[in-house]
């Protein structure tokens, strides 16, 4: 064991708050007991309400832009400022033409405990949408923070993704219970034709080009792996497995199994067609890896050592290591953006008074790293979030 | 009255100990009352027989935990914790006692959950390998593998921190 460790966690740890309130547990104990006895029968009933709506809402398809209704407002942030101020929500997503999206998030009503965030609901629990001017909107139809279960004291929420180009945002529609991708160019929505139980909502990942979407089932959660055509809905199986790379149009896939290094890759074309089983270099570590981790052209990958400072380039044919770059500064990618250079995100949180504001600010800024240097650029603005719990999305890195 | 005997008597005694381990697991002194509190109400239907095998700690400890774990999978990838404590500008001066708890803290905020885990049993409660494996629902080789990660990520987040972790390498997974 190591002492210094142990009396500096010991420090930290006199932070702690001091009792708990054995009459909070008690009667919290009570109320379980009593919800329990009424869960089951409210459990069957939502699910019959679930199945009936599924029933008459069921087909696929493109559904046109509605004329737009009166448009709410945008919430217009200056650079530098929150996005979140309280007490002020933006309007609603004109139904027609936007502008791209750069930043997409979710503050659970600013709620400043668990229980606050467990409860968000109404029009501050929807996602919100950044464009790149600045303008914010609320996306009404998508499903945002939610209740996981009845007796659950957690918030979760259901995942929204943004296109590299920030056209298109993928989300689950709460009317219907489904996937969708809303193209912002016309405000167009296609409906994903394979159907999604809420509580099974997969992992999902534009291609650069936005015309493709993959669909992963989480690491515990079953379900297919599919590649969605964005234009139309339609969704093609492919091997099982997590995809974690896209070449720029789709037509190379590579999936992996990220708990397992010893497992090949899977190359896949876009018709599903597996190309290729390709075993990885014992070195490559993919655990905890996200985004898009294939370059344009599908012939490479993108990973990065353990302690994230190192970038380490894959060649998709052979598996093997080709080159180890230092990177300064930021870990991890969100997809690559050019030939050498991905995008990533530089977090700023913090600052120095956050803990006498209440709830600390969440802080991003959109990097681009070049490769053949180790050095990023920072790009866009920075996005600033008041809240003690946020999902977040970026998009729009792409012109 | 008689389903919860006994248990107002054990939150009062252990309930300090449990916030401070809650504290380092979450980062925040909000989600370190809620998770105690959280585990306390899952223990409390089963009070009676749990505290009738003489260890209700370890029983309460194992669902702290657990739940610990279950929310970071609950709120998926995408999610973030922002109750990150506030990262300084500049390079303070690592000596200081104060500013190192801090930045101690901010790394730990930065660990994935079943990273944070594996320092808080090991190297606060010092749990064992195999304890820490039992608690967690892990094999013992995944405690080593996470503490070796855990520890390198800590290292490269914060290189200030060196001089804590010196002496706390795990050979059989180093690489």
């Amino acid at each position: 064991m190591s002492p210094r460790l142990h009396d500096a966690l010991h420090e930290l740890a006199q932070g702690a708050p001091s009792e708990v309130s054995a009459a909070q547990v008690l009667a919290g104990a009570r109320r379980r007991r009593r919800v329990r006895l009424i869960a089951v029968p409210s459990v069957a009933a939502t699910a019959a309400a679930a199945i009936l709506v599924g029933a008459t809402l069921a087909g696929g398809g493109a559904e046109p832009a509605r004329p737009a209704a009166q448009p709410d407002r945008p919430l217009v942030t200056e650079p530098g400022k929150v996005l979140n101020p309280p007490g002020v929500l933006p309007g609603r997503l004109p139904s027609g033409k936007v502008e791209p999206i750069v930043f997409a998030f979710l503050d659970y009503c600013r709620g400043k405990s668990l229980k606050e965030t467990t409860s968000a609901k109404g029009d501050c629990a929807q996602w919100r949408l950044v464009g790149r001017s600045g303008k914010q909107w609320r996306l009404p139809d998508a499903v945002g923070s939610r209740v996981v279960k009845p007796e659950d004291y957690m918030s979760g929420s259901a995942p929204l993704v943004v296109s590299p180009d920030g056209w298109r945002i993928a989300y689950y529609r709460a009317k219907d219970q489904r996937l969708v991708v809303r193209d912002l160019t016309s405000g167009r929505v296609t409906p994903v034709s394979a159907r999604t139980a809420p509580a099974a909502i997969p992992l999902m990942m534009f291609s650069g080009d936005g015309t493709r979407l993959a669909l992963s089932p989480k690491v515990d959660q079953s379900g297919r792996t599919l590649l969605v055509d964005t234009r139309t809905g339609a969704a093609t199986a492919l091997h099982a497995g997590t995809v974690i790379g896209l070449s720029r149009d789709a037509s190379t896939i590579v999936q992996a199994d990220t708990e397992d290094e010893r497992t090949p890759l899977t190359v896949s074309g876009a018709d599903g067609s597996v190309r290729a089983s390709v075993p990885l270099d014992p070195e490559v570590d993919l655990r905890g890896s996200s985004g898009n981790l294939l370059s344009p052209d599908g012939r490479t990958l993108l990973t990065f050592t353990t302690s994230l400072d190192k970038a380490v380039l894959v060649d998709v044919a052979t598996g093997k290591i080709t080159s180890v770059r230092r990177i300064d500064g930021v870990g991890g990618a969100h997809a690559w953006t050019g030939p050498t250079t991905y995008f990533t995100t530089r977090d700023l949180s913090g600052h120095p008074d956050a803990r006498k504001r209440g709830i600390p600010p969440r802080a991003l800024r959109g990097v681009i790293v070049d490769l053949t240097t180790g050095k990023y650029r920072d790009v866009g603005r920075t996005f600033t979030i008041q809240t003690s719990q946020s999902a977040v999305a970026l998009g729009g890195y792409l012109p | 009255m008689v389903r919860y005997d006994g248990l107002s008597e054990f939150v009062a005694a252990r309930g300090p100990a449990l916030l401070r381990s809650a504290f380092l697991l979450t980062g925040d002194r909000h989600l370190a009352e809620d998770l105690v509190q959280a585990a306390l109400v899952k223990l409390a239907p089963r009070w009676r027989r749990v505290a009738a095998g003489g260890d209700p700690e370890s029983y309460v400890r194992k669902i702290l935990y657990h739940e610990h774990l279950n929310w970071w999978k609950r709120r998926g990838r995408h999610v973030h914790p922002s109750a990150d404590p506030p990262e300084p500008a500049g390079h303070p001066d690592i000596a200081d006692r104060a500013v190192r708890t801090i930045l101690l803290g901010q790394a730990l905020g930065r660990l994935t959950a079943k990273q944070r885990a594996m320092i808080v049993l090991r190297f606060y409660e010092d749990r064992s390998e195999t304890e820490t494996a039992r608690l967690l629902g892990c094999s013992v080789g995944t405690v080593k593998s996470q503490t070796h990660r855990a520890l390198a990520r800590l290292r490269a987040l914060e290189p200030g921190l060196a001089d804590l972790l010196t002496d706390t390498e795990i050979p059989e997974v180093a690489r």
